[in-house]
């Protein structure tokens, strides 16, 4: 299993000049920046303007990030504010009806965002953790927790073909290895 | 976890309400009193929710494109040269911008200069800070005195003459010039006699040249003028060539070529300036006058140019035609 890094060791090297660890930053916040403007209203190409300016700005901004452990935060306000000022320049320039209706929805997304934004930021880290952890974890707390509506065990015993009592403690053993990448993540156990 | 009563995968069972009821509810009363339990709890619902987030992938090309992003920064930041801003050459400049005024400008710390009298048994110098006259052997200095029996000539450093006329006395109070540029001060206090000046054009705006005599103080703007110090002490100057400045007690006159004006001994304002009669001359060549040689006797000057009356109260003369 690869060592995870803590988004503050990534940023941290990127300072230092190693690329990879660049990488492995858009890697990891690629879906969180992305998803935002979606969530937001924006169509594909808008969406892809948010992505690309906020990841330049992190470029740039990168030394002045007072907290490095709190990047998804700072991802997250800055890609709100990049699709706050992409909302505002449409607006100028669409008819009244269809701003209007942007606005709408726009406005519901600002209501939720609050509330969802620890959740956001911890899903980076969940989805990176799940590669990490093996394939066979990955696919069982999948099937457990990816789901709103979740399986009965039998139904993941069939799929996996794994012995039902074995997935009381492989969901365990997974969990525990799940908890030890996060941690070396840097995610905080709540 | 080992020796805890309810096992880390009874908890995910209870959270997941996978427990038969009364087993959940027996966890369910452990883990409300049970802080490790909660914790454990409290991580495991935030997992989920973060688990059961949707999230939607960007098209791989706009994540290759955004990761591309720091190679091309690096590549930008590599043509472009760091710019290092270094802070101590500021005071050091400044430092030495003010060290060069200093001793560009200011006289004060410029070097004395000297000058040459034409050596005669007729020369008398008397060096600074003595009482006695002695032949003239040397170069002068600044604060030697200067008297001569026949007319002699004295050169200085800047190619200033000062053709002394038979009587008289100056003493070269100020003999300066600047360390950097080519500014000098000159200072002749004249005490008798009739001089007749030859000022080397002003190099700098800040050169000056004067001449002091006991009722006046003479600035010179222009290049060839005399001053006369007569028995009693009246200052006569005759201007040549360029202009000169009077100053006594109260005031002041511009005189220009051909003009001349007399500041009487005991008359110490300008405005009691006395009409210069004949005011003879000595004629000065544009060629040095030889080492030795006596200077020719006095001719009067062939002038005859309209005075200006530039300041008031001030009577400037022209000098009579021959």
């Amino acid at each position: 299993m690869a060592t995870p890094k803590s988004d503050s060791a990534l940023i941290a090297e990127c300072l230092q000049g190693q690329e990879s660890a660049w990488v492995a930053l858009v890697e990891r916040y690629r879906g969180l920046v992305y998803s935002i403007p979606l969530r937001a209203g924006l169509d594909a190409d808008d969406a892809a303007e948010v992505f690309q300016a906020v990841f330049t700005l992190l470029l740039e901004h990168m030394a002045s990030i007072r907290a490095p452990k709190a990047l998804a935060a700072w991802l997250i306000t800055t890609t709100r504010r990049e699709v706050w000022r992409l909302l505002r320049a449409r607006a100028r320039e669409r008819s009244s009806e269809e701003a209007a209706a942007q606005r709408a929805v726009a406005e519901q997304w600002r209501a939720r965002v609050s509330f969802e934004e620890e959740a956001w930021a911890d899903r980076a880290l969940v989805r990176e953790a799940l590669q990490l952890i093996g394939e066979r974890c990955r696919q069982l707390l999948t099937l457990l927790y990816g789901d709103a509506d979740a399986l009965s065990y039998e139904e993941i015993a069939a799929r996996l073909r794994m012995p039902l009592g074995s997935i009381g403690p492989t969901r365990a053993r997974c969990l525990e290895k799940m908890r030890m990448t996060l941690h070396s993540m840097g995610m905080g156990e709540a | 976890m080992n020796d805890h009563p309810v096992s880390f995968e009874a908890l995910v069972d209870w959270l997941d309400g996978r427990l038969p009821p009364d087993e959940q509810d027996a966890v369910g009363r452990h883990a409300a009193d049970c802080a490790a339990c909660r914790a454990d709890a409290a991580w495991l619902r935030r997992v989920g929710t973060a688990m059961r987030q949707s999230e939607i992938d960007p098209p791989p090309e706009l994540t290759a494109a955004a990761q591309l992003l720091y190679r091309q920064r690096k590549a930008a930041a590599g043509r472009k040269r760091p710019r290092v801003i270094r802070w101590w050459p500021a005071p050091v400049l400044l430092a030495s911008c003010l060290l060069f005024l200093a001793l560009a400008l200011a006289p004060v710390w410029s070097a004395r200069a000297e000058g040459e009298v034409d050596v005669g048994s007729t020369v008398m110098v008397r060096p600074e800070g003595q009482a006695t006259w002695t032949a003239a052997t040397g170069p002068l200095r600044e604060g030697d005195g200067v008297q001569c029996l026949t007319p002699a000539l004295v050169t200085l450093f800047d190619g200033s003459q000062l053709r002394l006329q038979s009587g008289a006395e100056v003493a070269l109070a100020r003999v300066r010039r600047s360390l950097l540029l080519d500014h000098r001060e000159i200072v002749v206090q004249q005490a008798a006699g009739r001089v007749v000046y030859r000022v080397a054009t002003r190099p700098g705006a800040w050169s000056r040249f004067r001449v002091q005599t006991p009722t006046a103080l003479v600035t010179v703007h222009g290049t060839r003028f005399s001053v006369e110090v007569g028995q009693e002490g009246d200052t006569r100057v005759q201007v040549e060539e360029g202009a000169v400045e009077i100053q006594s007690v109260g005031g002041a006159v511009l005189l220009n070529a051909a003009e001349g004006a007399l500041i009487p001994a005991r008359a110490s304002r300008p405005d009691q300036a006395q009409p210069c009669p004949t005011a003879p001359v000595s004629p000065v060549t544009s060629t040095p006058a030889t080492i030795g040689t006596p200077l020719p006797s006095a001719i009067p000057l062939p002038v005859s140019a309209t005075p200006s009356r530039r300041a008031t109260g001030a009577h400037a003369v022209p000098a009579p035609a021959p």
